[in-house]
């Protein structure tokens, strides 16, 4: 079966699962941990390392076999858990208040690294170094890679 | 201008209540408390009004203004 269908496959029964397991006594039993928290970000700089590894390893592979939607899939699964807490709880506040606030630090401190890096294969496109989309992955996996570091280094440290 | 804290005095009255027991209760993680006692997080004026609410005690008891942190 080519990826597409694989992806779009998982797709479909993520939307199932959102719509049938808050139904269910199993959704009693799901909960956000402080060891998830950790897990999902800790994902995110895996997912972000390979993916960048990969993209500048193997770009074929990446750009027409869809394996970067691949490598994106555990961090868009996990992404998906914390919707359904949501919509099982019926609150938005899956995260203590603490865990936000280091997500908002993230994101403000992954900005400029984000636009820096966004300069850099601005130039290395400019010389040639690079070429087609794979700019496309090349941002993705590097924002998430520093997304999930900086949430990490927060939470730790502040 | 800083905010101080007395939770970890409280907790340890408290027959040495851990941190975790104390998260729990309050429904946070034990990070979140650890960085409050140690005045890396500014708890919003719910949480800090739900942990004096825990230990029975008015919010200013637990919270309070550094005026000058070079002093304390």
């Amino acid at each position: 079966m080519e990826t597409k269908w694989v992806l779009l496959t998982v797709l479909v029964l993520t939307g199932l699962a959102l719509w049938v397991v808050p139904r269910t006594r199993f959704a009693r039993r799901l909960r956000m941990t402080v060891g998830l928290f950790y897990a999902i970000n800790i994902l995110g700089i895996l997912v972000g390392i390979a993916g960048l590894a990969l993209t500048l390893g193997r770009p074929d592979l990446v750009l027409e076999e869809h394996y970067y939607e691949v490598l994106l899939l555990p961090v868009f699964l996990s992404y998906m858990y914390f919707a359904l807490l949501q919509i099982v709880q019926k609150s938005k506040e899956i995260l203590d208040e603490k865990q936000a606030l280091n997500m908002t630090q993230a994101a403000a401190a992954t900005l400029p690294f984000a636009v820096f890096w966004v300069f850099l294969l601005y130039a290395l496109y400019k010389e040639t170094v690079l070429t087609g989309l794979i700019f496309f992955p090349l941002f993705v996996f590097f924002v998430l890679l520093a997304y999930s570091a900086h949430v990490l280094i927060f939470y730790r440290k502040n | 201008m800083k905010l101080g804290n007395n939770v970890r005095r409280y907790r340890f009255d408290r027959e040495e209540l851990s941190q975790q027991r104390l998260a729990e209760a309050i429904g946070v993680t034990r990070q979140t408390i650890f960085a409050i006692e140690k005045g890396r997080f500014v708890p919003s004026t719910l949480l800090a009004l739900r942990i004096a609410r825990f230990f029975g005690k008015p919010v200013e008891e637990l919270f309070y203004i550094i005026e000058n942190e070079d002093a304390e």
